[in-house]
This record gives C-alpha cells, structure tokens and sequence, in this order.
C-alpha cells in the first residue's frame, strides 16, 4: 500500500470521493481518518444544470443519489476555487466530466499549473461503451497524473487493460448504477452505502496483481470496511456518504 | 457548522404527524420555515435527515420531518442548524393564508401561524383535512375556497414539493383581485441530504435568476420568482 501511496502522491490512502465533498474540504464529518487528498466535486468545461430527475432514496444498505453533477463550468470553479486550493494542506485532485475529447483536453489544459492541483480523475458520462470510452481515456493525458473512474458495473475488461497503456495512474472503483421503483415511477441513479461493501471486495480480489492501482470508490462506511479494502488490495479508499454524516 | 448533540426528549403527535421534543440547550433562534439537519449515529442510518419547528415556545421546540420510528425519549442525536432562510412574514400583513393543497404535512406552517397570531393578524388556512392540533384563533377554510383565500389575504404561506409545484404555481398564482399584489412564499420541501457547503444539487430549484439550492438559498422561496416548467419532475 505504501508503495501505491507514494505513487499516487498521498500521505495517507484515505480521501474523499467525488460529489461528496464540494469544491474546498470545510465541513466536519462523521469519518475520522485522516485525509491523503481531496477530490473536488465533478467539474465540466460548461455550465452543467441539474438533471431533470434528480432523486435521493434510501434502500436498506444504502440509498440511491442521482444529481445530475451541476456545476458552474470550470473557468467559475476556477475562478472562484483554485487560490484556495493554493493554500490547502492537502494535493487537490480535480474530478473531470467531459463529453468528449476536445473537451477533455481543454480542461486538462487549464489544470497544468495550478498550485496544489497533484492528480485530476476523470468520469465518463454515462452511455459511452468501449472504444469511444478508450478514446476519452486517451485525451487526458498531459502533464498531470489522471485516474479513470469505473463503475463497479460498468468494468469492461478491455477497457481496464488499456488503462495503463492510455497513461492512467489509477483506477476508481465508482459507485454502480441502479434503479428503485417508487409509486411506479423508475427512479435511476448511482447506488451507495455500506451494502456495496462486499460487491467492493469481490472486485478488488478480481483486480489482484493489475498493473495500476486501485482505488475503492464506494461502499466505505467504517475504518474497518476501509481497512478491508486496503487488505483486499485498494492503494486508497475514497469515502463518499460517510463524509455527509456527523 | 458546529453540530450539537441533542437528546430526544419526548414525542407529540400533531395533526397526526410524529413530533420530536430535543433537548435543546444551544441552538440559535430559529424562524418559521427554517429547518435543522439532523444525524442518527446509529451506522445504519446512513443520510442527515431534515426537520422543520412546528411549535415553538422560548427553548421549546418541537420538530416535525423526517423523524425516523426509532427515535425513542433518550435517543441521541446530532443536529446542525438552524439553516437556510424561513418565511418573511411581513411584518403590516393583517390577513395570513396558509395552505399544502393538503399533499404535505403543513406542521411546519404552524410556527408561521403563531407569528401572525401574536402579530395580530387573521390567519386562514385552507384545507380539507380534519385536524385536531391548531390553535383555535385559526379559521379554517375548504380547499374549494382557495380563489377566496387569495382575494382575502394580503400574505400566503405554502409548503409544496419539488414536484407538486406546477400545481401550486397554477392554483396560487394570478391573484383573482385587481391590481393589488398577493404575496405569496412557498417552502420547497425537497430532499437536502449533503453536508454544508457541498453542493450536491439533490435540492436544486430552477428560479427566475437561475438554479438555486433549497438547502442554501431556501427552503422557502417567493413564488414568483420558481421557474417550474421544465424543472418540475413527475
């Protein structure tokens, strides 16, 4: 682990995941570990509205969240945030949502030089499959270190063995989709919660001896559950509704 | 955001809804339409819950929302708050209507109530539910009545969902009077599940200037001011 961890950067392999922390760590949570770095909420080249069907259910084990990422666009996030992040004691890594590839790059670009911005991460928007995934994965390549969020259902093996080859410096275990049915209505969103745990686990056995390394997304609700993944392989461990807890 | 730790005094029903008495010792004042966050520390209880006064007298504040059935005299809890901006009573207002269309607990209306009692105005409220809790200063009109509603009262108090809004914008908008202006404020009762400062955009609410969060520049918003055509789910 301590190998992986000077790799990505970090002091420690705790951080926060994408969405769950805004743009500057400032709240108190419910998680005591102390933090490697901090990922800033998903940041597009545009201004991103909210989506039309935004929900938030609780299931037993976890709850589903879909918000669509709005954002005000990355020259407001930048605008407003990157003096700050400037003077963070954590690395900054900014979490990218591009459509395509020129996008990408355009914002790849505005990160280099950025003082404390260490890693970007990027995720890839929903519907993209296989070739046009490896495509986007190959646009963020610059200067500064990128690791790909995957879903946990969303791990297409050809595009996890690109990975390395496409210069990626990790990989994201991200929260998998679902769907609950509510009064009749599908509400559709991504999946969180201490449920995913096992599901987590499983794949982080899968990924065992892969060249990059892993990082656990989702499905950390405990020290112990972030310790389990660390022993069952993750460089990091990335803490989503448990940040929001206090 | 310090976070206090409270304990569950006790429950109360009001107007068939599950209250919360906490033992409150610190939290700053709170105004009608305000809300607090509120964490189970019980692990399984993974998201804040938010809960709205409904009475509230000097340190006595009983709380209505999403009080889980495992809340018990005794419990703990951490809370947060008060948070986000409450109702504007204005303070000339004579004649107060207050309504859910009757598709929400109107609970969090009743510290409103109570302002505009102790003010001196009448206050109105429009429903069809048969309800046991209000004080007897209140009238209470059907829902039926509501065109009469608007021409009598000079403020109207709302609770709505995210979703339930077209239908307020239809019923309450367009005051039936002349040239006369009926202001209206509606709290937008949406999930606001993350922490401060986050932004997650679950409470995301389309207004004329823009898209605004309920968590941080509502709950309660003007009327005029929702954009709801598009933004409205359901």
């Amino acid at each position: 682990m301590a190998e992986w961890s000077s790799e990505l950067g970090i002091s420690s392999p705790w951080m926060n995941a994408a969405g769950f922390g805004g743009f500057l760590p400032q709240h108190e949570s419910a998680c005591p570990a102390q933090m490697g770095a901090f990922v800033t909420n998903p940041v597009s080249l545009q201004p991103r509205s909210p989506a039309r069907e935004r929900a938030v259910q609780s299931f037993p084990g976890g709850f589903l969240l879909h918000t669509g990422h709005s954002n005000p666009g990355i020259k407001r996030v930048l605008k407003e945030y990157a003096p700050k992040w400037r003077t963070q004691p954590l690395p900054v890594w900014v979490h990218l949502l591009a459509e395509d590839a020129y996008e990408l790059q355009q914002m790849v670009r505005m990160l280099e030089g950025i003082e404390n911005v260490e890693a970007l991460e990027l995720g890839l928007p929903p519907g993209l499959e296989g070739r046009a995934q490896i495509d986007l994965i190959a646009a963020a390549r610059g200067e500064l270190p990128f690791t790909v969020c995957l879903p946990l259902d969303g791990l297409n093996p050809a595009v996890v063995e690109k990975l390395p080859d496409l210069g990626a410096a990790g990989l994201v275990l991200s929260a998998p989709h679902g769907i609950i049915m509510k009064k009749g209505k599908a509400l559709r969103g991504r999946l969180y919660g201490p449920g995913l745990h096992p599901q987590l686990l499983a794949v982080l056995r899968g990924l065992r001896g892969y060249a990059l390394p892993v990082l656990a997304g989702c499905g950390i609700y405990s020290m112990e559950q972030g310790d389990a993944a660390l022993a069952c392989g993750a460089a990091a461990v990335q803490v989503d509704g448990w940040c929001w807890k206090f | 955001m310090k976070t206090h730790r409270v304990i569950v005094e006790s429950l109360e029903q009001v107007n068939e809804e599950i209250c919360l008495r906490l033992d409150l010792k610190t939290l700053a004042g709170i105004h009608p339409g305000q809300y607090v966050q509120v964490c189970d520390p019980d692990p399984d209880a993974l998201l804040p819950v938010t809960l709205f006064p409904c009475r509230m007298e000097m340190k006595d504040i009983l709380f209505c929302g999403g009080v889980h059935e495992s809340w018990l005299p005794g419990k703990e809890l951490h809370m947060r708050g008060p948070k986000g901006n409450g109702f504007s009573l204005p303070p000339l207002a004579r004649r107060v209507a207050l309504t859910t269309l009757d598709l929400g607990s109107l609970n969090p209306l009743l510290p409103l109530a109570g302002q505009a009692l102790e003010l001196g105005a009448e206050v109105t409220l429009l429903t069809d539910k048969r309800l046991h809790d209000l004080p007897p200063q209140i009238e209470v009109l059907p829902l039926e009545e509501i065109d009469a509603g608007k021409d009598w009262a000079d403020y109207l108090a709302a609770i709505s969902s995210y979703e339930g809004l077209p239908k307020f914008k239809k019923k309450l908008s367009h005051p039936t009077r002349g040239t006369e202006t009926l202001q209206v404020e509606v709290l937008v009762d949406t999930p606001m599940p993350c922490a401060d400062g986050v932004g997650c955009g679950a409470c995301a609410v389309q207004t004329r200037k823009g898209w605004r969060l309920a968590c941080k520049d509502g709950p309660v918003f003007q009327l005029d001011d929702l954009e709801i055509g598009e933004a409205a789910r359901g």
